[in-house]
This record gives structure tokens, sequence and C-alpha cells, in this order.
């Protein structure tokens, strides 16, 4: 059983999945605090996870330390595989058409990842492809922006849960050592994608 | 990192220095630090539990500091932690950083009990603290502008010694002599400090001397000396009034700053037949880890920690 972890964006999430198959999930409202140790141990009991997978960004800054390095010391303290997950593959992972995955980034601006594209951009709303439909975790300020823009924005009801798209990647997911986590959150793209 | 028994022995403490990542930049990045803490915290949980001889579900607390400090490091450390208490099973406890440095001093004397007095001093803070008990503490002096260990950096900035500033001071002020080259030693009314002004004065000192370059190399160390005593002595003046204000019978002196081999040496003379006086030792004086772990057993419990980056007393 595998513990997902995605704090990158305004949604805190976290999901259960054993087998390809999602068992459990909490999607909360990001506050200050993300309430990650006792959301965990109200969802399982740790001894009887088999790894954590994480997601590594790009997103939030603050979002994605907390989220990241609480999956990091969970599964090093039951020396448990890390595994790394793209918020962005997560989001696109969701629908079940081909769509734009979008994720926050800051001051108006969003991270996304066009369908077919293995190339994240960064921009203004406006700079979005209008072709396609998108789907991500947004403020209400950017959805409202990105429908300005044109762009159809996919509603919960039309996609798949956070934790069945999560199911679906994790069979793909590259595994991490523990000293080798690092965060994708980069206001540079060149330096995010050098690393 | 560390792993520390019944709140007084050391059983382990590492730390990774990461001086070597900021020097070309003349100071902590910030974004580099988090980072680097993000890749080195598993190897160094590792390291000491086996140092240590202990498993993470031998531990009765782990500690970890919630503040003051850098935002992006503070979610790293909490959230580690948080982590590893939850594989554990284990309870938190989050740790006031500068409370930390005055629990090194418990660490390095066994019998050492509160009440006392401590000047804590580092590249940060230079209080003057009452410490009543455990988890009360009364800061009755504190600096109005420069900690004593920033003032240190850029007084080493300014003779071109590089970062850490501190310890490259120190080195060359033991090969100077303060008095050919005397600067003012700052001197506040009451118990505040101030170190901007002895700044200043080094920054037209070397202006007068022909700059920099012009210096001749026997002048540098004295340059440090000087800069050093005036330093340490109004450090140690404050100290003496507080204790006049508030006899203690145990004296603390404790920090980055407390590793400063003139500071220790006058301090002593300072209290001799007045206090008991404890300074840690260099690995307890600059930050570590068993400090947080002393600290840990007196401190905030709970599970889902805050990131606290201007905590105070
Ligand atoms: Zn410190």
């Amino acid at each position: 059983m595998v513990l997902v972890i995605d704090t990158s964006s305004l949604r805190s999430a976290l999901a259960l999945v054993d087998d390809g198959r999602a068992l459990a999930e909490d999607v909360s409202e990001a506050g200050r605090n993300q309430l990650l140790a006792s959301r965990t141990a109200a969802l399982v009991d740790p001894s009887r996870l088999s790894g954590v997978a994480v997601s590594l960004g790009p997103g939030s800054f603050t979002g994605l330390r907390v989220g990241v390095s609480f999956g990091l010391g969970l599964a090093l303290g039951l020396g448990l595989p890390v595994w790394g997950l793209d918020s962005l593959e997560l989001q696109a992972a969701r629908s079940p058409i081909p769509a734009t995955a979008l994720v926050e980034a800051g001051r108006d601006r969003l991270y996304w990842l066009e369908a077919g594209s293995v190339e994240p951009r960064q921009g203004s709303p406006g700079e979005l492809p209008a072709d396609k439909p998108a789907v991500g975790w947004l403020r209400s300020g950017t959805a409202a922006a990105v429908r300005q823009a044109g762009v159809q924005l996919l509603g919960e009801d039309e996609i798949a849960s956070f934790g069945e798209a999560a199911a679906v990647l994790l069979g793909g997911a590259r595994r991490l050592g523990y000293g080798t986590v690092k965060l994708r959150y980069m206001q540079s793209f060149g330096s995010w994608l050098g690393q | 990192m560390a792993v520390v028994a019944g709140g007084r022995e050391v059983l382990a403490n590492l730390v990774y220095s990461q001086e070597k990542t900021h020097a070309p930049f003349g100071g902590v990045v910030p974004e580099l630090a988090a980072r680097a803490h993000l890749e080195r915290l598993p190897g160094l949980v590792e390291e000491a539990l086996g140092r240590a001889g202990v498993r993470g579900s031998d531990l009765d607390v782990i500690g970890v500091t919630r503040g003051p400090g850098l935002v992006g490091c503070l979610l790293v450390g909490i959230g580690l932690a948080e982590g590893l208490a939850t594989a554990w099973c284990r309870p938190l406890a989050g740790v006031n950083h500068l409370w930390g440095h005055i629990y090194a001093a418990l660490l390095t004397r066994r019998d050492l009990e509160p009440p006392l007095l401590a000047l804590v001093v580092s590249g940060a803070h230079s209080d003057l603290v009452r410490m009543h008990g455990h988890g009360a503490f009364e800061v009755v002096g504190r600096t109005r502008d420069d900690a004593a260990g920033e003032a240190f950096d850029k007084a080493a900035r300014t003779l071109g010694l590089g970062y850490p500033g501190g310890p490259v001071l120190d080195r060359m002020a033991r090969a100077g002599d303060a008095r050919p080259q005397p600067l003012p030693i700052p001197s506040l009314p009451g118990l505040e400090y101030s170190f901007s002004g002895l700044k200043t004065a080094l920054l037209y000192r070397v202006r007068d001397l022909g700059g920099l370059q012009a210096l001749d190399p026997g002048t540098l160390p004295d340059l440090c000396a000087a800069f050093e005593r005036s330093v340490v002595e109004s450090l140690l003046s404050k100290l003496d009034r507080a204790l006049v204000a508030w006899p203690a019978s145990e004296v603390v002196v404790c920090g980055g700053v407390a590793a400063n081999t003139l500071l220790r040496r006058r301090a002593a003379e300072l209290l001799e037949g007045r206090a008991r006086l404890t300074i840690p030792p260099l690995d307890l004086c600059t930050d570590n880890a068993a400090m947080i772990a002393a600290a840990a057993s007196h401190s905030v419990v709970g599970r889902d920690l805050a990131a606290e980056p201007s905590l105070g007393w």
C-alpha cells in the first residue's frame, strides 16, 4: 500500500493506492498548516505502508517543502522506498480526454503541460493553447482568467479523482534515493530542466 | 542531527556544514540552504542513530527547531521530523532555537540548573537573558542594530577576510595587538547593545590608512584585534551590569560567537569569584542539533507543528 502526497497546489492531497487501485483519499484546502501527520494517521496505519510517493512539483514553494519532506521522513523512518511524481502529470492523468494540465505558479501565472508534450511551460493564462480543455486545481480568480482566455476548464465531476490518477502514474514513477530528492518549482524552467 | 540521552548526555551530534556551499556568495543563500537540508538530512538521521546505537522507535521524543530561522529550511526540518515521528509513533517537540543555545550549557555541565543569567551571542542575536526555570526566559538586554556575529561578519568583509567572518577574524586577531589601532567601545546606557557605529569606525579607519590595498601586513591583525576587543568589552560590560542588577550564582555565555577566544578568556576573568561560568565547548556553541535535543525535553509537544521564522524568546 503506497501513500501518495501532493502539496504542490491549493489543495493538499493524500491518497492510498494499492496494486493500481485507489483505496482512499483525502483532498482538503491547504491552509497554513497542512496537518499531514494527523491526516495520514486518519487514513492509514503507517506500519501497513509499503512505500511513499511524493509530488515534486512544479507548484507552491511552501507546500512542496512541507509535503516532500514529510513524505521523505515517513519513508525514511519506516525504511520504505520513495517515488517521485510530477504535479502536472498528476493533473493530466485525471482527464479522460487530451487536456492541458495546470498548476498555479503565483502572481497570476501558471505552469502547464500540453497534452502530448513532455516539456512544461510557464506563463500567463492568455498564453495557454485555446483549442484544448484544461485541468487543474486553481484559485477562483485564476480559473476565471483561464476561462476568459477562451480555455475550457474541466469540472471535478468530469474527471478522475486524485487517487485514481496517482494509481495510474505510480506504475511508471521513478524511484528516488533518500538523499536525491529535488523539488521542481523553479521560476526559470531552464534551470529546472537542467537539473 | 543528534541523539541525546536524558536531556544531558550526547550520544551522537552531527553537523553538515554548508559553509562551502555559501562561501562564494558571501552569505547564506536561503534557496540553496533549504535544498541542502533536504539532501543531507536523511543521511544524517541514519548516521546519528547508528552512532548512538539506537533505533528510531526507541526515542522518547523527537525534537525539531520551529524557529527562528529561514522559513524554507524550517519547513524542511519540521516536515521531515513529522514524517519520522509518524513512522516511529513518537511524540514531536517544537523547539525554540534560541532556547537551544542555553540548553547547550546544560549539556556541558550536568549539575547546571536554572535560575541563571545568560549572554546569548550569535549571528542573529546579542541577548542578555534571565532563565528563571525550564521554559521560562526573560530578555533583559538586546542589540539595537547588528548582532555581535553579524558585526564580526561585516568587519571581516570590510577587511577582505571572506565568509564566515567570525572564525577568520578570531584567528587573525590572535596574531595582532589591539593597542596600535584602537577602536571605540560601543556603550549605550542600560543593557542595550549597538555595533553599527563600531562597524563604521572600522570602515573609516581603513579608509584613513589609505584603503585595504595600502595596509601593511602587520596592521591587518591589529585591526582585527582592536575590533574584536571592542565587541567583546561591550558584550561583557553589559553582562557585568546585568549581574549587578540581578545577582546570579550561575552565568552562561553561549551561541556561535561564544566560540571566540577572547570572549571566553575575558568572560572567565570577569566572573572570577562572582559566579560559576559555563561556556559550552566550541561544537556546542555553534549551531548544532544536540542543543535542540536537550531543549526538546522542555518544549512544546504536539503534532502538525508550524514553522515560526521570527519566533522570539
Ligand atoms: Zn544559533
